[in-house]
């Protein structure tokens, strides 16, 4: 509940900063830079895999922001939206680069068993990863791991992981159907998990 | 009926927090009767744990401060697109004159431009035919090489040629006997510039 009130709250505080910014207030809009940058980098970084490229990314989706403050209206959050322009751009940066190859799982293929069929997370005994012994280790791994999936499975997981936006969210973030999201999101978690119990194996 | 999958999905949306009351009953419900789905749920949870950490692991360190770069880029980009002068000028014309057809504002434009141009040319080529005279006007006369009397055949009998000598050359006048105060230039030299004379001398 004390959730739901920070989450309003939040958007009638960003609502108001963009309407002063519209109207030409630098401070407004630069504490709107300020609240977002971080997360807008992270989700930058976790689609392009590269600091520099994460970076201009941000400052490129900022200055697209800013140019386009007068048409946002508000119907979504604003968050939502900054997070579809970083995604947009990410993928437009990612389909001018060559290609990587990525070990993708195709969603159309239905993973028919559940999140124990296979080799699971939880056997590895590492309940607190953050606090794991071979830390360093584990974090390369984690990043390989995540490097094999898909821009759509990073994206809608970093989305859902780290920024924590709820299904509805994601259905308007990536605009498709909530039941997309769902299996999107299934896809996502499994493969990860397959690919770094994988790493974690070696 | 559920399959397997549905209930994967179900206990997904259930770990997510995205039911409703009832379903969240339902999968508690499920949770109750079979074992086997508690371990799916602790093995989501790892997934969302280790996701998260594989995400923000590598930024732990990282500092972003991009707002004097946004604004940077964002001056760089208006000053690159900033309208030519002939598309300020349309658009000048435009606004005062409010022409709805663009045809008729560059016939505008064009005639305006092409008035400014022809004054100043005609501006330019006047001040070059005088600027020896006004070089002459301004410097002062030097000393007279003499006078030299000269009766032009032809010409005034009251007049005589008298020699001037400037800074820059000399002037060679036709000085009217009955009004000495107003001669009248038959030719000069200008140093580095050549001879002028009046037409017809």
């Amino acid at each position: 509940m004390a959730n739901q009130e920070e989450a309003r709250d939040a958007k009638a505080e960003d609502q108001a900063l963009v309407e002063l910014a519209v109207g030409g207030d630098k401070k407004a809009f630069r504490k709107l830079v300020e609240r977002y940058q971080r997360k807008i980098y992270t989700i930058a970084y976790g689609i392009v895999r590269n600091p520099d490229t994460a970076l201009d990314v941000t400052q490129d989706t900022f200055v697209k922001v800013h140019r386009n403050l007068a048409t946002f209206k508000g119907d979504s959050s604003f968050y939502t939206w900054v997070y579809r322009i970083v995604l947009n751009l990410c993928i437009d940066r990612k389909r001018r680069e060559a290609r990587q190859a990525e070990v993708d799982y195709d969603d159309a293929i239905a993973h028919e068993d559940g999140f124990t069929s296979g080799p699971t997370l939880a056997s590895t005994g590492i309940d607190s990863p953050a606090k794991a012994a071979h830390r360093k280790e584990l974090v390369e791994h984690m990043d390989k791991a995540l490097a094999t999936l898909s821009e759509e499975h990073r994206s809608i997981l970093l989305l859902r992981e780290v920024e924590g936006l709820s299904y509805e969210e994601l259905a308007e973030t990536l605009n498709v159907p909530k039941g997309t999201v769902m299996s999107r999101l299934f896809h996502a978690r499994k493969n990860f998990q397959k690919s770094l119990s994988r790493y974690l194996r070696q | 009926m559920s399959t397997k999958q549905d209930i994967t999905m179900k206990l997904m949306a259930y770990a997510d927090g995205e039911l409703s009351a009832a379903d969240r009953a339902e999968v508690e419900q499920l949770l109750a009767q079979d074992p086997s789905l508690g371990a799916e749920l602790a093995e989501l949870h790892s997934i969302s744990l280790f996701a998260q950490d594989g995400f923000e692991a590598p930024l732990a360190n990282v500092k972003v401060d991009v707002f004097d770069g946004v604004m940077a880029r964002i001056a760089a980009e208006d000053a690159a697109a900033q309208p030519s002068a002939w598309t300020r000028l349309t658009k000048w014309l435009g606004e005062v004159f409010r022409l709805e057809h663009p045809m008729a504002l560059a016939g505008l434009a064009a005639a305006v431009i092409a008035i400014v141009v022809g004054a100043l040319m005609s501006s330019g080529s006047s001040s070059s035919v005088n600027a020896p005279v006004q070089d002459m006007a301004q410097v002062q006369p030097g000393p007279r090489r003499g006078m030299e009397a000269e009766h032009k055949p032809g010409g005034r009998n009251t007049a005589f040629v008298e020699t001037w000598e400037v800074a820059k050359g000399k002037v060679v006048v036709d000085v009217n006997k009955d009004d000495p105060d107003q001669p009248m230039v038959l030719w000069h030299v200008i140093d580095g510039e050549g001879t002028s004379t009046p037409k017809g001398l």
